[in-house]
């Protein structure tokens, strides 16, 4: 099979892949070292692999490699809030799924970040019907969903505080 | 499908001539969802049509124009009058297929669960099919069976979707059964409702997964053109009439409970319509 080569931005920074036709979005990341993206049902159901391209959360399962040429793609590991002491420091979001104990095995965790940050960044307050929304492509099989609805209702009562202000 | 190779036109006649010259083996991708149900060995070259010009939703006097590359999430997030289109999108899948699945694509590749069609044939409106041999065809003609769509759409690539806007006097209502959230469609079933002086004038329901292709029901339709707009009509509708048509139940249901479900869900989509056209919602 011919190899080709498509570029794009990845959590800002401009790259060149060399990738072949059939290869998936979430099997390049994966090759390449943003093993944040997890394997999951493989048939966009799951929302495992869930990552932001254009604004936007896709689940990277279903996206050929070369449909992410010149795009912007954001994964789990480009969404810190900084880096200090050897690590990356949790962004806000993450902070609230850590006070709500909203996670346990974790594997579905990566995946609810970016789909509630893609909402986030598109409605710094969204209500209860519209996080349901943004994230009814994400599937959490030991927590259940409360925590993580809580989570996320809780930032967005936060960010409407801030407003107030 | 296995992608042996893809190309990515930036121009309608540019993604033309790679699909004359590669032939059979050519295959469309926008968003690229429904590849995923193509016959796994078969060796398409990809034709990426996502960066044709062929986004965005005008609203226009009595109708609003979708072009084909418009996505579901886009669709669902547009709120304007007589917009109805978004109460499918939000039933569509999930978010991150919302967010890639475009309308064009959705009604190109018809699948019997899928859901646009079901909802484009109760609207009746057009498609403008883009290209040398550019037209604008009728969806009751290009959604009546699978061959119809075949032969309008076939290769072509779509280039808008017209819809009309939902007037005064008007309704609209849309059922999607799933057994899980995201899952895929049981049964559908859309209806339109026009009144006038008190009657109505023009029904349209539709149903689809419970067929191999979605399908509008003109002898039930008839039953209740000329009826007076009163909820107790839907009491006395003639199901006998849908026992012609052959159910393909899925998802573990029996025929029994395939067309119980689709009955129970006509009377709830009719109901909800004229609720709209009688200004009560």
């Amino acid at each position: 099979m011919v190899k080709k080569k498509i570029s794009f931005r990845l959590n800002g920074e401009l790259r060149e892949f060399e990738i072949e036709p059939n290869e998936k979005l979430l099997e390049l990341l994966r090759r390449i070292g943003y093993k944040g993206v997890k394997y999951g049902c493989l048939e966009g159901m799951c929302g495992s692999c869930t990552v932001i391209m254009n604004g936007k959360a896709i689940a990277s399962c279903l996206l050929y490699a070369f449909q992410a040429d010149g795009k912007e793609i954001t994964t789990i590991e480009g969404v810190s809030a900084g880096f200090a002491d050897g690590c990356n420091l949790p962004n806000e979001i993450q902070d609230e799924f850590i006070k709500e104990h909203a996670l346990q095995c974790g594997y579905c965790t990566p995946g609810f970040i970016m789909s509630a940050k893609a909402m986030f960044d598109e409605n710094p307050i969204p209500d209860d019907e519209t996080i349901k929304i943004y994230t009814d492509g994400n599937r959490c099989r030991c927590t259940g969903y409360e925590k993580i609805w809580s989570a996320l209702k809780n930032l967005s009562e936060k960010h409407k505080e801030k407003l107030r202000r | 499908m296995k992608i042996k190779d893809f190309v990515i036109p930036t121009k309608i006649s540019e993604a033309y001539e790679f699909a004359h010259s590669l032939g059979q083996s050519a295959y469309y991708i926008a968003g690229g969802t429904s590849a995923y149900f193509v016959q796994a060995n078969a060796e398409k070259v990809a034709i990426d049509i996502s960066k044709l010009p062929l986004f965005g939703i005008t609203a226009k006097r009595d109708s609003f124009r979708i072009g084909a590359l418009t996505t579901i999430s886009d669709i669902m997030k547009k709120e304007e009058d007589g917009f109805i289109l978004n109460r499918a999108a939000k039933k569509f899948v999930n978010q991150q297929i919302r967010n890639i699945s475009t309308i064009g694509g959705n009604i190109a590749r018809v699948f019997y669960w899928s859901d646009f069609p079901v909802v484009l044939k109760t609207l009746d409106g057009k498609i403008k099919i883009t290209g040398f041999d550019s037209k604008i065809l009728k969806i009751s003609d290009v959604f009546h069976n699978s061959t119809t769509h075949k032969e309008a759409i076939g290769n072509a690539i779509i280039e808008y979707i017209e819809i009309p806007r939902l007037l005064k006097n008007m309704g609209f209502s849309y059922s999607k059964e799933t057994r899980i959230s995201s899952g895929f469609s049981s049964a559908t079933v859309a209806s339109f409702i026009e009144l006038k002086d008190n009657k109505i004038k023009d029904v349209r329901i539709t149903i689809g997964s419970v067929f191999i292709f979605p399908m509008r029901l003109f002898e039930l339709e008839n039953s209740l053109k000329g009826e007076p707009a009163d909820f107790s009509i839907f009491n006395k509708i003639n199901f006998n009439l849908l026992d012609k048509y052959k159910f393909n139940p899925r998802d573990g249901m029996s025929l029994e409970y395939c067309k119980h479900l689709v009955k129970t869900r006509i009377k709830d989509v009719l109901v909800e319509s004229l609720k709209e056209a009688l200004g009560e919602k």
